[in-house]
């Protein structure tokens, strides 16, 4: 089941900056829905999905999923609550070279368990077929960009989260790549009934989601 | 957690980067090894190679020579003991053996010492390979490794020569010829390469004698006009009280009187102080290595940065990054203590066989646990030592994900 995200008065300023790069009164997004964040680079983007994530604590204000209060939480417990209800989606992927497709999707599983048991794998292994991918054992360098992003994409569904968050998902993919991409990161997210946050240029991406928002001074404003 | 699969795949990703630090700890640990067991061969097998010899009598020279003449047979020119004084030795009281030795001439490359019977049998204690101890002038005993067969005859030259001469140029002594009646047991020592003949040759050889026994025995009692000097006595005395007692006699007597023993402890005090410079220089290798190994682990992590940061935004524990960091860097020590020891193993053989033909006595080729204190001081150090980076990766904020 997805989670619904309250954001209350957050603010979130760098060391030394003079304006907030986040300063949002209150912002709701419902369970299961997909959410579409763009904006001028700089804007502040990747910092509202760290904050979301609980990766950047804001320096006030909630940042609420269900009845979690991320902000709120000791470091540790941060770790724990985005390992168990966080998916991560990278712009550059960031898979792990010496690991095979299989391997880079049961990573998460491994900072909590010794073994995989037979649920996981055969998980992870389905998660790899609807990706596209027939070849589980394939080391991950052999892949092209956009086989590489969908094998990111079955990592971060692993552990069935209720958010997934992707950061410019298909910026360093070519248009076909991109497009099964995201038509794989809106699939699977439905799928699994989770609460999806984009952040995109993509006009192509945006259009796909459920709604739009941009955000800019700090501030987040619906777009049509 | 489990972090095993993702430390193999890091090591795997990075594999000759990897095989490189396991390389250069494996030398490290190696040098510290053989450095440590070739001192403490070298120990054990000169001790050893002393053994058959308990007290030496020599003329008035360097007692270092005179140890390294008998005990090694390196060639050295000694001052003779001469023919009074040898007969007066002869007949010294306290004591289980006396044997006149007489060095100087070689055959077939190999040096050729002239005693007595019963100086054979003292080293023949355990029994002879095959034959008998010499019996008349003109027969031979031959140490473990000399080539000769028994039976086979050989003409001596005069010095020692480990080349054999083209044509046999050198100066032979024709008369002194002999064949090989018996062969000594093995000692390790370089007596195995020596050839025994009786005395009594070798003084003739070298005109050190006037007279000559009309009977054609050999050995002791000697008419006072047929006993040589010889290069030197070997005494076993009968106890520990008549050893002491008769060195000092013998001080006093013009003589060098010594102990070998004594005289290798002295070498191994000179010897200790150059194995502390070895050791020195070999912990020197150990601290340089692990401040190579933190230079590359700091390196590495800062080119995985990202890599950290990613698994810490993904939800790892501080403590998985830790042992994932910590691991790699003790995977590679490890693999480098491993290759240290077979690079010793190896190293220790080339080296003993090779000091055992140039130093004509056997090293044993051992390697003992005391050895591998360096290896385990690396290893020690260098899992301490990885705790730094790998609490640093711990401490890297996921902030940094891109």
């Amino acid at each position: 089941m997805g989670a619904t995200l309250a954001l209350r008065n957050l603010t979130l300023a760098f060391r030394g900056a003079t304006a907030p790069v986040l300063d949002i009164d209150a912002w709701n997004v419902a369970a299961g829905g997909s959410v579409g964040i763009t904006g001028a680079s700089g804007a502040g983007k990747t910092t509202l999905l760290h904050a979301l994530a609980g990766i950047v604590v804001p320096e006030s204000g909630g940042v609420c999923w269900d009845e979690d209060d991320v902000a709120t939480l000791s470091s540790g417990a941060r770790d724990a609550w985005r390992r168990q209800h966080v998916g991560l989606v990278f712009q550059d992927f960031h898979l792990f070279p010496g690991l095979s497709a299989l391997g880079n999707v049961l990573l998460p599983m491994r900072f909590d368990h010794w073994g995989i048991d037979a649920d996981t794998r055969s998980r992870a292994l389905s998660l790899l077929r609807t990706a596209g991918l027939s070849a589980p054992d394939q080391p991950v360098t052999t892949l092209s960009r956009g086989e590489r992003q969908r094998v990111a994409i079955a990592r971060a569904l692993l552990r069935r989260p209720a958010i997934v968050l992707a950061d410019e998902p298909t910026a360093s993919l070519d248009t076909d790549s991109a497009r099964t991409t995201v038509d794989l990161l809106l699939t699977e997210t439905q799928a699994a009934d989770a609460t999806l946050l984009v952040v995109s240029h993509d006009a192509g991406v945006l259009a796909r989601c459920d709604s739009r928002w941009r955000l800019a001074d700090g501030r987040l404003a619906a777009l049509p | 957690m489990n972090p095993l699969p993702l430390v193999a795949a890091d090591l795997r990703a990075s594999r000759w980067g990897a095989l490189v630090v396991a390389l250069l700890v494996g030398c490290a640990v190696a040098l510290s090894v053989v450095v440590s067991a070739a001192e403490r061969s070298l120990r054990a097998g000169s001790a050893r190679a002393a053994d058959d010899f308990d007290l030496l009598v020599g003329g008035p020279g360097s007692a270092t020579d005179l140890v390294l003449a008998t005990v090694y047979l390196r060639p050295t020119d000694l001052p003779l003991v001469d023919a009074k004084r040898v007969k007066r030795l002869m007949e010294a009281k306290g004591t289980a053996l006396v044997a006149p030795l007489a060095f100087g001439d070689s055959a077939d490359g190999q040096p050729v010492v002239g005693t007595i019977e019963a100086f054979v049998r003292h080293l023949a204690r355990r029994g002879m390979i095959e034959g008998r101890a010499f019996a008349r002038e003109g027969e031979a005993v031959v140490g473990a490794d000399v080539r000769l067969r028994l039976g086979e005859r050989a003409v001596p030259v005069h010095g020692q020569q480990t080349v054999k001469l083209p044509g046999g140029a050198g100066h032979h002594h024709d008369e002194e010829a002999f064949s090989v009646v018996g062969r000594l047991p093995r000692s390790g020592t370089a007596w195995d390469h020596a050839i025994l003949v009786p005395i009594e040759t070798v003084w003739e050889a070298h005109h050190l004698v006037l007279g000559e026994r009309d009977d054609g025995r050999i050995g002791p009692p000697w008419p006072d006009d047929a006993v040589g000097g010889a290069s030197v006595v070997v005494i076993k005395p009968a106890g520990v009280a008549d050893a002491y007692r008769l060195r000092q006699a013998l001080k006093g007597d013009g003589l060098l009187a010594l102990f070998p023993a004594e005289t290798l402890i002295e070498l191994y005090e000179a010897l200790g102080s150059a194995g502390a410079v070895a050791a020195a220089i070999a912990h020197g290798a150990h601290a340089l290595v692990l401040i190579a190994i933190g230079l590359v682990a700091m390196a590495a992590l800062a080119a995985r940065r990202t890599q950290i940061a990613v698994l810490r935004a993904m939800g790892a524990p501080a403590g998985f990054v830790f042992l994932v960091v910590w691991l790699e860097i003790v995977v590679l020590l490890a693999a480098g203590v491993v290759l240290g020891t077979g690079l010793a193993w190896a190293a220790t053989a080339v080296i003993t066989t090779w000091a055992s033909a140039s130093l004509g006595f056997v090293l044993p080729a051992s390697l003992s646990f005391g050895d591998f204190s360096g290896a385990g001081l690396i290893l020690l150090a260098g899992l301490l030592l990885a705790a730094l980076p790998a609490l640093f990766a711990a401490r890297q904020p996921a902030a940094n994900a891109p």
